[in-house]
């Protein structure tokens, strides 16, 4: 963590300091914004779960200890407010559903723009959710595979056999499809 | 040292790796007024935290207060039928019981007032 990141947290925690808490928003902001943004493919869900993000971190920020990475606990924030927001869509479609209604977004997290999918948005799509939150993490934010670990509450070991099978899934998948165009 | 290790392994990147890391790579995002939204969004979360429990507390004691007087007087006149040991004590010792309930209940309120200062 940077000294004036570790500067601003103290000032938040100490007395409340919402200026403070403004200006660690505008230097990290634009790695949340870009984490959900690439989570969920949906550019406005991300930006309001971004602001979700930020609200939980302020209350939470007490509990920021300071041993790992300033931008490693955002991240953290942020997964978890995707997790707790999926699982909230999932049960509000689960009672749409036993109200007799079609859920649109049932069950979908990952919702890639369907015109022009880009490489990545193509390459997203084979991941599973956690694979694909694992692989944004490393690749994306550049955290180390024990910052991932601390951001998702899984095992070193676990984050590095998710990293490798999202590897092979990425290798054999376009593989395939390499095969299949020519 | 052996976490040394672990970041040299990290650090190990084949080809593949870069490959991913070009592909994953971000492009900053503009504020645009985001960070400013979640402050004042914040700011009036706090504000209206702190004036909830305040504004519940004078709501409730505005409702409660009618009721509340007349069940001291009641309460006041009860105790005054249970004899007391005047012999034994002191003249003007003891308090009525009517101040002595409006007492214990302005320590009450001023006891609670006190926490919700502190928090």
């Amino acid at each position: 963590m940077s000294s004036e990141d570790r500067e601003l947290v103290a000032q938040v925690v100490a007395s409340n300091d919402t200026s403070a808490f403004g200006e660690l928003i505008r230097r990290h902001q634009s790695q949340v914004r870009n984490f959900l943004r690439r989570l969920t493919g949906d550019l406005s869900l991300a930006d309001d779960l971004a602001q979700d993000c930020f609200l939980h971190a302020f209350n939470k920020l007490s509990t920021y200890s300071g041993r790992g990475s300033f931008p490693g606990w955002l991240l953290k924030v942020a997964y978890t407010t995707f997790l707790q927001s999926k699982r909230r869509s999932k049960r509000y479609a689960e009672i749409l559903e036993a109200a007799g209604h079609m859920a649109d977004s049932q069950g979908k997290s990952y919702t890639a723009p369907s015109e022009e999918l880009s490489d990545l948005d193509k390459l997203l799509a084979v991941l599973e959710e956690q694979e694909r939150a694992v692989m944004i993490m490393s690749y994306g934010c550049g955290l180390s595979h024990r910052e991932i670990s601390e951001a998702t509450d899984m095992p070193v070991g676990t984050i590095k056999s998710l990293i490798h099978r999202s590897k092979e899934k990425i290798r054999s998948d376009f593989a395939i499809k390499d095969h299949q165009h020519g | 040292m052996q976490s040394k290790i672990i970041n040299m392994a990290e650090r190990l990147k084949d080809e593949q790796d870069r490959a991913l890391e070009a592909l994953f790579r971000m492009q900053p995002v503009a504020d645009d007024g985001f960070s400013k939204r979640v402050t004042t969004t914040l700011r009036r979360r706090i504000w209206a935290r702190r004036i909830t429990l305040p504004l519940a507390v004078f709501v409730g004691s505005a409702i409660a207060a009618k009721p509340a007087v007349a069940l001291m007087g009641r309460a006041s006149e009860l105790l005054s039928s249970v004899p007391v040991m005047e012999s034994s004590l002191p003249a003007g010792w003891v308090p009525s019981p009517f101040i002595l309930l409006a007492g214990g209940m302005l320590l009450a309120i001023g006891l609670f007032g006190l926490n919700m200062l502190e928090e």
